[in-house]
Formats: C-alpha cells, sequence, structure tokens
C-alpha cells in the first residue's frame, strides 16, 4: 500500500496511535468492504442480467415469465454479433476514433487547463465560461450546422471526419483547470526563475503533477469517443467506415429489438473499454509512487 | 514507456490517421451509387437486389445501408437538404410527401411514371400515395396493413372456433378471452391494445374508428394540399369509449401492466390483437408453442382496412439519377419481394407477380394480400405535419384511456376528441395546411 | 526588475497565445459557430425541409413559453437533475473517501463501478425496464420479499421519474467516484499527518482538510453533473420506448422535446428557440454554483 511516503503504514485519510487503533481499523475496513460490496449489488445486477441475457436463445428471452440463468446456455448471440460482416474492422475503426480523440482531448486539456489556471489575460473568464458553455448546448441541436461544415471540407467517410467533433471536451479543460490551480505558484515562479521556458515548465512540471487527473481524463475520453452514436450516423455513408455502435444497429429492427444479440454486443462494447481502463489505471498508480515528490 | 514517448506517439498517430482511411467527396468510384434503407430487416431484400444488380451492370457498385427508423429520419434529415443524401432513399410515405414539397424530391422520369401508373401492377390507391401534385416521385416498394391475430389455443380454451369479423365480436370474444388471478389481476389480455407510443396509438385508436365513421383521423380537404380533422363527433367518441371500456371497469381485457403487441403475443399474454404481417415470421422464431392464426380486420358500419406504403425515391440532388432509378427498379424483381416477404413478412406492393409459393409456405399471408369484397383500403393522411399530427392527438387519446372517469361517460369522451379536434386543427393551420 | 516582470508578461501572453490559442480556434469552429447558428435559427422558421427560413422574431419563443409540453419537460428534467445531482455526488463523495482508506483494493472497486458508465445506453435501460417490470421485476420480487406493496413503476407517472432518476444515477456513479478519487489523491498527506499530530479526528480531519482542499473538484462535479442531467434524453426515450413489450408512461425531458420538434415534427427553428432557452437557464444555474462555491471558499 505504497500511497505515501509518510512514516506511518495505514491509510492516507486519518491516522491513530497504532497499538488500540489497529484492531479498530481493522473492523472500519470491514465495514467499508461490506458497504461497497452492498453498493456492487445495484451496480453489478443488471450487468449480469445483459450477460446472462446474452446467453439465452430468443425464445427464452421473450417468456413471460423470464429465467435469470439460461436454460439453454447458446453462444448463437455473440455468433452473431462477432460473425457481421466486417465485424473486426468496426472494431479496428472504434478503436481508432477513440484513441484519436483520447489523444486530442488530453493535448487540447492540458494545454487550455493550464493556461486558464496559471496565466491571466484580457477576456480570460469570458473565454472559460464560453468553453463551458458549449456543453450545455446538446450536440444534436447544432449537429447539422457541423454536418455543414464538414460537408464544405469534404471530410465524408474519414477518420478525420468522424472525429471532428470530439476533437476537443470542455469537460476536459475545466478538469485540468481545477487540477492545475493546486499547483503552487512558487513552484512555478521557481522552475522560471532558474530560467525554464513556458513550455519546459509545461512538460517538466506541469504534465507530470497531472498524470493522474490526465489518465482519469483519457479514460472518459475514450469512453465518450466509443460510445458516440448520432454523429457517425450521419457523417458515415460507406460501412467500411461504421464504428462498432454503428454496426450493432442492424438488432434494432423496426418493431422490436432483438434482445439476445444487443445484450451480447453490449458485452463486445464493454470489454474493450474495461481493458483500457484497466491499462490506464495501473500506469497512474504507478505514476503516483514513481514520482515520490508529489507535492 | 516513458511520458514523453506515450506524448510523441500519440500526437504522430493524431497527425498520421487523421487523414487516412477516407476520400474527399468527388473522387466517385465509377458507378457507386449509395442506398439507404429506413429498416433494418432491408438489408438481406437489398443485398439481393445489389447480386441482381451488379449482374446486370458489371462496371456498377452499391453500398447499401440499413438504419432503424428514428436514426434513418435524423441522417435524412441532416443530409437531403444538403445535397448528400444517398442516391436512393427508401423512405415511408410520411416522409414522400414532405421531401417532395421541400424540393428534395423531384418528379420522376417518363417511364418511371408509366410504370407505377400501369394497370394491375400496383394497388389502385398506391400510386398517389407515392405522388406530389400528380407527380409521381417513388416506386412503391412494400407495404401491408393489420390483420386480426389470434391463439387458437385460447379460442378453444373459451369454446371459440372462428376469428370474430365484427367490431362488438372482437369485444364480447376479447372479454371471453381474458384471464385473471385470484386478487382479480389480469394475467391475460383479450385483446391487445395500444397503449403506449403515440404516433402508432392514433393509427391503432383509428382502426376502429374507422369502422364507425368512415373517415381517417385527417382527411384531405377540397383544395391539394389543405386538410382537417374529423374528430369532433359522436363516432370518435364511441371508438374512444369502446377502449375504455376494455381498460376500466368489469369488461377489462388488457392492463398497462401486461406485455403487449407481438412480444406479448408471443409470449402467450396476450390473446387477440390487431397488427401487420411482420408478426407471422417474429412470432414463429420467439414463440414457436404459439398456435396462431389469423382473420380479417373488424368491420361495423363501414369496413375499411389500414395499409401504408414505402417507396424507393430518387433525390433530386443526386448525381446518378438514372443509374439509381434502376436499381429501384430491380429492387422490385420477384427474387428480391420473396425475400422481403418471406423473411420479415412484409408485404410487397407489386400485385401483377405471383407469390403462390410463397403462400403455399406459409398460407397465413393470404389474409394480408386478398383485400376481401367490400372492404376498402386507406391509408394516412400525406399532411406535411403528419407526424407532430398523429402524436399529439395520441398523446391526447392515450391520456385519455388512462382516465377511468371516462366509463361510460360519452359526454367526457367527446370532450376528449374535441380537444384532439383542437389541437389537430391547430397544428395544420400553423403549417398552412388546414382546409375542409 | 521591472524588465523581468515585463519579458515574463510578454511570455507569458505569447505561451497562452500558442497553447490556448489554438484550442479556442478549435471550439469556435466546432463548437461556437454553429451554436451561434443555431441562436439565428431560433428566430426563424427554419424547418430541416423548407429550404429558405424566414425571420420570424420572437415568435418561437412566444408559442413556447405557453406550450404545455415544454414546461412539463422542464419541470421534469429540474427534477431528475437535482435528484441525480445530489444524490450521486454524496454517494460517490462517500464511496471515494471510503476507498481512500482501502487503498489496495481500491482499484478492482472502481473498475467495477465503472461498469455501468461505459455499458451502452441501449441495451442498459432495456434491463432496466425488465428489473421494472410489474410482475416479474426483481426490484418488486424483492419488495415483496420484504413484505412492501408492489409498484408499477413504469405504468405510473409519478413513479416514472423515480425510474429515471434511479438508472441515472446508476449509470454515472462510478464516475464521479473517480473523479473524486482523483481529486482526493493529490491532497498531500502531510496535512492529514500534521493535523493527527495536533489530535485531530476522522470527522475534523474530513470537514477541515478534505472539503476544503477538494473544493475545485468538488465544484468541476456539481458544474459537469448539472449540465449532464439536464441532458438526459436517451434513458426517458428507451425506457418509454415505442418498441413493444410492457408499455409504460412517457416522461418529457428537455433534449427529448427539442429532439423531436428538431427531427420529428422538422421545426428546427421552435427546436433551437428551446435550445437556447435552456442553454441561457443552465448557464445562470451554473453561474450561481461558481458564485456560492467560491464565497464559501473565501
Amino acid at each position: 500500500m505504497k500511497s505515501s511516503n509518510s512514516v506511518y503504514p495505514q491509510a492516507a485519510v486519518g491516522h491513530r496511535p497504532v497499538a488500540r487503533r489497529k484492531r479498530k481499523i481493522k473492523i472500519h475496513k470491514v465495514l467499508i468492504h461490506q458497504l461497497l460490496s452492498a453498493g456492487l449489488i445495484f451496480i453489478l445486477v443488471p450487468f449480469f442480467w445483459i450477460l446472462f441475457t446474452s446467453l439465452k436463445n430468443g425464445e427464452e428471452i421473450l417468456r413471460a415469465t423470464p429465467t435469470i440463468w439460461p436454460e439453454k446456455l447458446t453462444m448463437d448471440n455473440y455468433n452473431a454479433v462477432v460473425t457481421m460482416q466486417q465485424f473486426p474492422l468496426f472494431i479496428l475503426n472504434s478503436f481508432v476514433i477513440s484513441t484519436l480523440s483520447m489523444a486530442s482531448v488530453l493535448l487540447t486539456s492540458i494545454l487550455g487547463g493550464y493556461a486558464f489556471a496559471k496565466f491571466n489575460f484580457p477576456l480570460k473568464n469570458f473565454f472559460f465560461i464560453l468553453i463551458l458553455a458549449t456543453a450545455i448546448v446538446p450536440f444534436e441541436v447544432y449537429m447539422v450546422s457541423v454536418y455543414v461544415t464538414v460537408g464544405k471540407l469534404g471530410f465524408f467517410d474519414s477518420y478525420f471526419g468522424i472525429v471532428f467533433p470530439i476533437l476537443i471536451m470542455s469537460f476536459g479543460v475545466f478538469f485540468i483547470r481545477q487540477f492545475s490551480l493546486a499547483i503552487p505558484n512558487e513552484l512555478l515562479d521557481a522552475a522560471r526563475i532558474d530560467g525554464g521556458s513556458e513550455f519546459w515548465i509545461l512538460l517538466r512540471v506541469v504534465v507530470p503533477l497531472c498524470t493522474t487527473p490526465l489518465m482519469a481524463l483519457g479514460i472518459f475520453a475514450f469512453a465518450e469517443a466509443w460510445a458516440f452514436f448520432i454523429w457517425p450516423l450521419i457523417i458515415v455513408n460507406t460501412k467500411g467506415m461504421y464504428t462498432i455502435e454503428l454496426g450493432l444497429m442492424q438488432f434494432h429492427k423496426r418493431f422490436y429489438m432483438d434482445h439476445g444479440p444487443i445484450s451480447a454486443g453490449a458485452i463486445v462494447s464493454v470489454l474493450p473499454m474495461l481493458i483500457v481502463f484497466l491499462l490506464l489505471r495501473r500506469r497512474f498508480i504507478q505514476g503516483v509512487t514513481l514520482s515520490g515528490m508529489k507535492l | 514507456m516513458n511520458k514523453k514517448g506515450l506524448l510523441g506517439i500519440c500526437l504522430l498517430l493524431l497527425a498520421s490517421l487523421l487523414f487516412a482511411g477516407g476520400q474527399k467527396e468527388g473522387g466517385a468510384i465509377a458507378g457507386k451509387i449509395n442506398v439507404w434503407g429506413c429498416f433494418t430487416e432491408l438489408q438481406k431484400p437489398l443485398e439481393k437486389a445489389v447480386e441482381i444488380f451488379t449482374k446486370e451492370n458489371p462496371a456498377a457498385k452499391v453500398e447499401v445501408l440499413v438504419f432503424d427508423l428514428r436514426d434513418f429520419e435524423a441522417k435524412v434529415a441532416a443530409t437531403a437538404p444538403v445535397g448528400q443524401a444517398a442516391d436512393v432513399i427508401i423512405m415511408d410515405h410520411s416522409l414522400t410527401r414532405r421531401y417532395a414539397k421541400a424540393g428534395i424530391l423531384e418528379p420522376a422520369p417518363a417511364e418511371i411514371e408509366q410504370l407505377v401508373k400501369t394497370p394491375g401492377r400496383y394497388l389502385t390507391i398506391a400510386p398517389s400515395k407515392c405522388s406530389y401534385q400528380g407527380k409521381v416521385v417513388g416506386l412503391p416498394f412494400f407495404g401491408g396493413g393489420p390483420a386480426l391475430f389470434y391463439n387458437k389455443d385460447y379460442f378453444a380454451e373459451a369454446g371459440l372456433k372462428d376469428p370474430p369479423k365484427t367490431v362488438d365480436d372482437v369485444y364480447k370474444y376479447a372479454v371471453k378471452l381474458r384471464k385473471m388471478d385470484a386478487s382479480g389481476k389480469l394475467t391475460r389480455a383479450g385483446l391487445s391494445i395500444r397503449l403506449t407510443g403515440p404516433t402508432g396509438g392514433t393509427e391503432k385508436w383509428g382502426y376502429i374508428q374507422n369502422q364507425y365513421l368512415g373517415k381517417s383521423v385527417v382527411v384531405d380537404g377540397k383544395k391539394d394540399g389543405t386538410y382537417y380533422p374529423v374528430l369532433d363527433n359522436e363516432e370518435s367518441a364511441r371508438a374512444l369509449q369502446w377502449h375504455i371500456k376494455l381498460l376500466h371497469g368489469p369488461d377489462k381485457s388488457d392492463d398497462w401492466a401486461l406485455k403487449h403487441d407481438a412480444e406479448g403475443f408471443a409470449a402467450g399474454e396476450v390473446a387477440m390483437f390487431n397488427r401487420e404481417a411482420w408478426v407471422i415470421p417474429l412470432v414463429k422464431e420467439k414463440g414457436p408453442n404459439i398456435n396462431f392464426d389469423v382473420g380479417y380486420m373488424q368491420r361495423d358500419k363501414y369496413w375499411r382496412i389500414y395499409d401504408w406504403l414505402v417507396s424507393a425515391c430518387v433525390p433530386a440532388s443526386g448525381k446518378k439519377k438514372g443509374a439509381a432509378w434502376k436499381f429501384a427498379e430491380v429492387m422490385q424483381r420477384k427474387e428480391v419481394m420473396e425475400i422481403l416477404y418471406l423473411d420479415s413478412g412484409w408485404i410487397p406492393s407489386r400485385r401483377d407477380l405471383s407469390f403462390d409459393n410463397i403462400l403455399a409456405k406459409e398460407p397465413r399471408f393470404k389474409t394480408f394480400i386478398v383485400v376481401p369484397p367490400g372492404a376498402e383500403i386507406y391509408f394516412d393522411s400525406t399532411a406535411s405535419s403528419y407526424t407532430e399530427l398523429w402524436t399529439k392527438v395520441g398523446e391526447i387519446i392515450q391520456a385519455g384511456y388512462r382516465d377511468a372517469g371516462l366509463l361510460n361517460n360519452m359526454a367526457g369522451c367527446r370532450e376528449v376528441m374535441k380537444k384532439a379536434n383542437d389541437t389537430a386543427t391547430q397544428i395544420l393551420k400553423s403549417n398552412n395546411e388546414y382546409g375542409e | 526588475m521591472n524588465s523581468f516582470i515585463r519579458n515574463a508578461k510578454k511570455n507569458h501572453l505569447l505561451f497562452v497565445l500558442c497553447t490556448l490559442g489554438p484550442v479556442l480556434l478549435l471550439f469556435i469552429f466546432i463548437r461556437i459557430i454553429p451554436i451561434i447558428r443555431t441562436a439565428y435559427y431560433s428566430f426563424t422558421n427554419y424547418s430541416l425541409v423548407i429550404p429558405k427560413p424566414a425571420l420570424v422574431g420572437l415568435e418561437n419563443y412566444k408559442t413556447m413559453l405557453q406550450e404545455p409540453n415544454f414546461w412539463e419537460a422542464f419541470k421534469n428534467t429540474a427534477i431528475i437533475t437535482l435528484a441525480c445531482v445530489f444524490v450521486t455526488l454524496t454517494v460517490a463523495l462517500v464511496f471515494s473517501v471510503l476507498l481512500r482508506r482501502i487503498e489496495r483494493h481500491s482499484p478492482i472497486y472502481e473498475m467495477l463501478y465503472f461498469i455501468p458508465v461505459v455499458t451502452p445506453w441501449v441495451p442498459a435501460t432495456v434491463i432496466w425496464r425488465w428489473l421494472y417490470d410489474v410482475k416479474f421485476g426483481l426490484i418488486n420480487q424483492v419488495l415483496e420479499q420484504l413484505k412492501l406493496p408492489n409498484q408499477a413503476w413504469l405504468q405510473n407517472p409519478e413513479q416514472v421519474i423515480y425510474a429515471i432518476i434511479l438508472v441515472s444515477i446508476w449509470k454515472t456513479l462510478g464516475y464521479y467516484m473517480i473523479i473524486f478519487s482523483v481529486g482526493l489523491k493529490n491532497i498531500p498527506d502531510i496535512y492529514y499527518e500534521a493535523s493527527y499530530i495536533d489530535g485531530a479526528s476522522y470527522v475534523k480531519q474530513f470537514r477541515f482538510i478534505t472539503i476544503p482542499l477538494l473544493k475545485p473538484i468538488v465544484l468541476f462535479a456539481m458544474i459537469m453533473a448539472s449540465i449532464q442531467f439536464f441532458q438526459t434524453f436517451t434513458v426517458s426515450y428507451v425506457i418509454s420506448s415505442e418498441a413493444q413489450g410492457s408499455p409504460s408512461y412517457e416522461c418529457k425531458v428537455m433534449v427529448w422535446e427539442i429532439y423531436r420538434n428538431g427531427f420529428n415534427f422538422y421545426k428546427m427553428g421552435y427546436a433551437s428557440a428551446e435550445a437556447m432557452v435552456l442553454l441561457v437557464f443552465i448557464l445562470i444555474f451554473i453561474l450561481i454554483q461558481f458564485r456560492v462555491v467560491r464565497y464559501e471558499v473565501e
């Protein structure tokens, strides 16, 4: 449990005299586990239901008295999803789009967030509120205008066209700004006095200090990009550029929903994101401990 | 991997892949046409059409995309006005008129017009539903109206044999076929009524209204392009009361808590309901134990059966209209129609082809394709505010369904229908479409 | 020293120009210009199928203020937002503080709580519809076990909104837990250690160290949650979707109202006006939050 370099080996929030406290702490921890696990039931029941549904056949799913664990385990639904035409291509497209968006969001957020946090310039607050306000208007409302813009540039059916609206994220800028505010000005000034350029400070001081929020933001940006649906729907005219979410649309029939494949599709969608989550999460735990000097 | 490396890779990825994978519009591949379908079930029939088309036109390439209806509407709404829509768009008649009015669709070439007007090729009323101001704008593709599905086992259980033929009989049968548990809660619906989803709600309520009134919800005015609602009358109030009596009180045969419609029928929770032929393959797949048959739409003073039309249209802004119309024609071939029919249960618009082989495999389709003598076919209004009309009227009607106070309260029903009528009038007026 | 400060100021401005500049340009191009166009449309009768819209002044706004659907959607959305923001953030905060104490196991919990966040809306909401099913839904079965009466969750107009609130909380809890976790990690342990030496209790530490230092993140979470929940859309329309099965009551929310006016009724001008009103209202709401939190910090 290397979350702090302090002398005291206990958890980082609140400390007590070692002797008597050890047993009380243990009880506390058990209680915490119980509480969080109870919450997990609420969180995971729907997910497990989706999982079980994906393993049932069509008739069983529609039964008036639904079963919980499938009577006849079947991989037909996963088959339907995985053998859909160009399935690997769809997954690849989703990955590329999500990675591009994530990279772009991280870049723009650190640049914007740090600037807003630690610099003064005319109309600073105005621009900040302006950027935040763009997140309030639902995308669907101005989507057609963006479409016309992209159309004029001719970027249909390309990665750029698809990722265009999600190259930036207002919340990303806001998020990094809040974290950058906590960086002590003395640290930055010291670096400046030592002769460091602003860009050097950004790269060598600010970014390492923001590793944790950046990784969290990366996960969020990736997840949002993966789930992005309405825009790719409008801009893509070739099946070859479909993302996996578009590909799964084929199971939304006119008058009913094909629950089996939809559930299987949901599981297939969730897995890559959990993988990305684990990868990034492990990195930022490392980041925290290795950086040692965490302020 | 240090952070600089990670950042560098991200930037490289960003830079290199930004422009990959796509081409600027204009470098068109020779002979490629885009086709968009408004239902996901169109995938297989369209693939067949592509097969035939590319065999006959080897230099051509066809990209078929099918969508869920809601998403399809959004896509067409965004792309068509800026001329970026597909070469062939398959849409239902509520959209056809709207787009024709907006200039997105233009009159079809003469050969197509001839084709559509060929006597006997389509249902008589079909050409007018894919035309605008007398000019044909689309090729009728498929449609199909509702009939009464009923569960033969439940019928036998209740001592009934043949399907009910009149509105009153349907009511009586519904009460006989329902099932309740010990506490008086309904466990099986005698008749499944459309209780939510206002747009469809208007339509399904309209089935009964039409039999009483002989007219449907909103009718054409004298001048082309004008319409007026026919909801403020005794017959409409009676139609509402008919539903209310099945939802509240001693004859209650349906409830919000039950499963409804095709899913409910396949699960055995519904004894009867009115729906289109697509239910047949669905119930066969999801409810293989259900022993069912189909009877004609019920009648009363009038006998009117609803129908709808999906046509293949070619937007005016398309650059390959000739090829597009050719493809639309190929879509009409028997082999394509057969797949649509058997696979999804939709009725091809062409009446000059023989589908006996399909009817032999699944005789229940007959009820949908043969118009019984004495019955009249009707379509939904072609008002451009159609969606808004049907949605807002449906909201009022479905709110009425929830109101137990309307039971045996004809005055109350009349009031509800008057409100619906006024709402419809207002919508039509604000769209400059009102006229008697 | 003066020239140093002047140079530093010049460097700063240059830096801001080079970093924030391009970002701002992207925002302007991708978001702001389209939104301004939308504001313009709100004063026209722009319809996706009328090629040449005409200016109609404030007519859209007048119609909207008299339209009962608009106010109902507004009321519902406000209720959903307030309930969700309050419950989600409180629970997320408490949980992430608790997670800190079991640091070793926290990644597993965080990942599991994050699963709903990345589960696609449509299958998730469909599953919840089944859970809410009057006869066979798990929720009512649990209530039966607890000898509580069965509720017709989705059929009762008053209860649908609770169903939507619960699903929304389910979907976003993990997200805010991570945000708070990250925020908590950035509070240096030195503060806690020092206060312990001074004999502070857990609660005191929470009140005087955690909360103040977490303020910027709490502000962020409040604002982000307000915006996010005010844009509730997919939950409400899938939960009452036209796809058959068990019908349920339609709970109107703002974005649904805007979307259907724009894309189903083709009244894009009217929909734009609704969106502008939504924008102004939420903007005021979050500006108030900025003021309130800043005030407390002082």
